[in-house]
């Protein structure tokens, strides 16, 4: 699991372009949108990408993805559950 | 004041302006659904010329190989000249300037390898066009998103008032490709069905393409052809392909072409309506903050999809002509009003005897374009 | 009319940048972890996460309209302010980035990330953003540098605009020139006019 969480935060730092960012800057279970990471919806939909090139899993909707991006252990949790 | 001297459409709902006007009256559309287009496998709606039509028509009126040119320069060049032969402007002449409004130009080019990278340019396939006419000005060339088109009409006004120019000649085009429709289906904006603008069950956006000519000339409010008035485009400040959430660049753009104007006297405003759940939600907040609630409003995206960089002529061509018959047209694929505000999209054909309309107009990149036009006497 | 209140370039030939007033340069040092416009992010300590996310061209437009504006804090968040910027290639360099990534149709993964930037106009759109301008943006394409056309287009605009910000960018042999320009409708005390001629001086005096 901290494998998989550590390789999801390399993966969201480089795909979402947060140059500043390593991935101890990123909490377990902060919230990546909102107050948190603050990602906007171009990012959600990049997420969606990255869930099915990388995981081979498909989200139907961005309103989907927002609820498996609550925090990157929402998404090792739900890649775990459904790869 | 600046008068609309002719007009030209190369759409799937006809080859010429007045062809298109009555097929959008009778409520056709150019819509069909498709499992798979253009390499791309999933389900989509879109708007689609005929490829047969189009090359027997450039053939026919152009007089040139088809072989040679790319689908938009062959829509584009065939649009042009419609116009250009209903008008009686000199278009070699140095104060005819040439205005292109194009969001991706060439841009199916990028799948072939066997042409020259120039191609892709907009400026190439603007020079085409004034070459072909043997215009001798340096083509302006409008890429604001999908506001190019009344920029293009707004930016060639403005020229013609400064007395660079005498006439303009605008032309818009547009076309379907992988690249366009991939990019809006991995946005989420695609309507796997025809779309719905402003109905509480639209899914999305559909796709068109279009050729869309303008010839716009310094002339009078009282003259025979439609006027156009004013126009101001504005940006939201607010997010790359979000609209505001408080419709603030629609809403400062229609402030500045209506404040003192009798707005009883607007027959309709023809809006953007691409059947987004943003998009609509934004110009339903614009109209409401302007208290034109109980105005009819309409949308073409129902009959010829979103044609990007044609957009702005071909639906104040259509909204011009439907004018000028005395008519405000229904938006078709609308039936329950789902946006947050109480505002009067139409559901049917009317008859008004208002001589006045506006177009709304928004596109990524935060922009925003209103323009108010008036019908012939 | 219209006047010069200031202009800012990049130029990557000789790794320069700047205004009319102060010159920077990016040294090979400041390149060894950053490419050349992430160089000059870091040398003028920018804080702006989003710069990140753009590509070459909104980032060209971020760098000049944040180095002009920095000495003009009383020009943001006008209402009445505007951007208008030129280039020859449009948004082909991402346009490119963006077919990459749909051209094998075994490895067909459109990125939303890269197509929003497909459109040249988004230069403009993040410079409004960024400083909540929220008068007219635009955005025009030409096969050269042309200092007349810039100069009527602008004027014209200034007509419904206090100030405009207007920029042309290039990558020519993939070296980055780009130089923008704060122009207003009112004159102050050594402003130049805005006219072909002195933009066409300014231009020649940088990258030539």
């Amino acid at each position: 699991m901290d494998e998989l969480i550590l390789k999801l935060k390399r993966e969201i730092i480089e795909t979402l372009n947060l140059d500043d960012m390593k991935p101890e800057d990123i909490k377990d279970d902060e919230p990546l949108f909102g107050d948190g990471l603050g990602l906007d919806s171009i990012d959600a939909l990049e997420l969606i990408v990255l869930m099915e090139k990388n995981y081979g899993i498909k989200l139907r909707d961005a309103s989907e993805g927002k609820k498996i991006f609550a925090s990157v252990k929402v998404m090792a949790d739900y890649i775990k559950d459904n790869r | 004041m600046i008068n609309i001297l002719s007009d030209s459409l190369i759409t799937p709902l006809g080859f010429c302006s007045e062809e298109n006007y009555q097929n959008v009256k009778l409520g056709k559309t150019g819509i069909k659904t498709y499992s798979g287009i253009l390499g791309v496998d999933k389900q989509v709606s879109c708007s689609k010329i005929d490829d047969i039509l189009l090359d027997s028509e450039f053939e026919k009126q152009i007089n040139q190989n088809s072989v040679k040119y790319t689908r938009l320069e062959k829509a584009a060049l065939l649009s042009v000249k419609q116009a250009v032969d209903k008008s009686e402007i000199d278009v070699t002449s140095c104060r005819t300037a040439f205005f292109f409004s194009s969001t991706k130009g060439n841009v199916e080019l990028l799948e072939k390898n066997s042409f020259e990278e120039d191609r892709l340019y907009l400026w190439h396939t603007a020079k085409m066009i004034t070459d072909f006419f043997k215009n001798p000005n340096i083509p302006i060339v409008v890429s604001n998103a999908c506001i190019s088109g009344i920029c293009s009409i707004i930016s060639a006004s403005r020229a013609i008032e400064s007395g660079r120019f005498d006439n303009a000649v605008i032309v818009g085009a547009d076309l379907l490709s992988k690249f366009t429709i991939s990019g809006f289906s991995c946005l989420k904006a695609l309507s796997p069905e025809p779309c719905k603008p402003f109905d509480k069950d639209r899914k999305g956006l559909n796709l068109g393409e279009a050729a869309a000519t303008m010839i716009l000339s310094r002339g009078d409010v009282n003259s025979k052809y439609t006027s156009f008035l004013a126009g101001s485009i504005r940006n939201d400040a607010n997010h790359i392909s979000g609209p505001s959430r408080t419709a603030e660049g629609a809403y400062n753009a229609l402030t500045d072409i209506l404040t003192g104007f009798d707005t009883e006297q607007i027959a309709f405003v023809s809006t953007h309506g691409t059947a987004t759940f943003f998009n609509d939600e934004m110009e339903s907040i614009a109209i409401d903050r302007m208290k034109l609630n109980n105005k009819p409003i309409n949308a073409f995206k129902g009959y010829y999809g979103h044609t990007l960089g044609a957009a702005g002529i071909l639906e104040a061509v259509i909204a011009s002509h439907s004018i000028n018959d005395n008519t405000v047209l229904k938006t078709r694929g609308f039936e329950n009003l789902g946006v947050s505000r109480e505002i009067n999209p139409t559901r049917e054909n009317l008859v008004t005897d208002k001589p006045y309309f506006v177009k709304l107009i928004s596109g990524f990149g935060g922009t925003n374009a209103a323009a108010i036009f008036k019908k012939g006497e | 009319m219209a006047y010069i209140v200031d202009y800012s370039y990049i130029n990557q030939s000789n790794l320069s940048f700047g205004t009319s007033s102060f010159k920077s340069e990016i040294t090979e040092n400041d390149l060894v972890e950053n490419n050349f416009l992430t160089a000059i992010y870091r040398k003028q300590n920018y804080s702006y996460p989003k710069f990140f996310k753009m590509d070459n061209l909104s980032k060209i437009g971020f760098l000049n309209a944040e180095l002009l504006l920095s000495h003009f804090p009383e020009v943001e968040n006008r209402k009445n302010a505007g951007v208008i910027c030129f280039n020859r290639i449009s948004s082909l360099t991402t346009d490119k980035n963006f077919e990459n990534t749909i051209i094998d149709s075994n490895n067909y993964y459109p990125s939303p990330a890269l197509f929003v930037y497909t459109l040249p106009n988004i230069e403009t759109g993040e410079i409004c953003i960024r400083h909540k301008f929220m008068g007219e943006s635009s955005f025009y394409v030409t096969e050269h540098f042309n200092s007349k056309y810039i100069a009527d287009i602008v004027e014209d605009s200034l007509k419904f605009n206090d100030i405009i910000l207007s920029g042309w960018s290039d990558f020519v042999n993939s070296q980055i020139k780009s130089l923008m320009f704060l122009v207003s409708k009112d004159k102050s005390e050594d402003s130049e006019l805005f006219d072909s001629q002195n933009i066409e001086k300014i231009f020649k005096s940088l990258f030539l």
